[in-house]
């Protein structure tokens, strides 16, 4: 699947630390970085929801589709 | 979690698992009046005893296997790889006392020509019983699997 998650470019705009993330959005930080070096392979839309209130974002702001799987 | 059914289960394990001790014991006791009372397959008292003490040593085999498994439901670990593996030697168990008291009914039946209505009811009853056990214990294993892999796919559900 080429479905990239680009949640540290939105981390860093809301200068928000992993650690706080994970508590505010509801999931171990070992989740978080399983999302963000692309190895997730399911999310929960509940957790799609809760990451969205957190960082104040569409979907679409930490979810990008390409036709080629990351290098 | 450990639930009441559990922990009753466990009870009913321990004296059923005493109660085959029991039986082994009483195996070649029995076997020796019958060999005073019919001496003529006197010959027969000490293969025929080792024979069902291996078969109640398998559902030995297979009670603690349960209490195995069980532990893995109260530990939350059942629906793991390692959990068929427990089935295996259940399905195993159940095979290898199906194959020696069908050995022993045939031997019994057909070599001896001996033991009447025991044959021809044990027979048909313990091919059967011990074949739909054994049906019965791949089907759920096909089931656990299945949970298995159920499990695994949404623990990877962030």
């Amino acid at each position: 699947m080429a479905l990239i998650v680009e949640l540290d470019v939105m981390l860093a705009r809301r200068k928000m630390s992993v650690g706080d993330f994970a508590n505010a959005v509801g999931i171990t930080p070992a989740n978080v970085a399983v999302l963000k070096n692309g190895r997730a392979r399911a999310i929960r839309f509940s957790t799609l929801d809760s990451i969205c209130r957190v960082l104040d974002c569409q979907p679409g702001d930490i979810l990008r589709w390409t036709a080629d799987p990351p290098a | 979690m450990t639930t009441l059914a559990s922990r009753l289960l466990r009870v009913a394990l321990v004296i059923l698992l005493l109660g085959t001790v029991l039986a082994q014991v009483l195996v070649p006791v029995v076997a020796s009046q019958e060999a005073r009372i019919f001496p003529e397959v006197e010959y027969l008292a000490v293969p025929y005893s080792v024979a069902l003490i291996l078969v109640i040593a398998c559902v030995q085999v297979a009670l603690l296997v349960v209490w195995r498994l069980l532990s893995m439901v109260d530990g939350g670990v059942i629906f793991t790889r390692g959990a068929l593996r427990w089935v295996d030697a259940i399905i195993a168990c159940a095979v290898v006392a199906t194959v020696l008291s069908i050995g022993v009914l045939i031997h019994l039946g057909f070599i001896v020509d001996a033991g009447g209505p025991l044959v021809a009811l044990g027979l048909p009853a313990t091919l059967a019983g011990g074949l739909a056990f054994v049906l019965l214990m791949i089907v759920m294993r096909g089931l656990l699997e299945s949970a298995i892999a159920d499990r695994t796919e949404l623990d990877e559900v962030i």
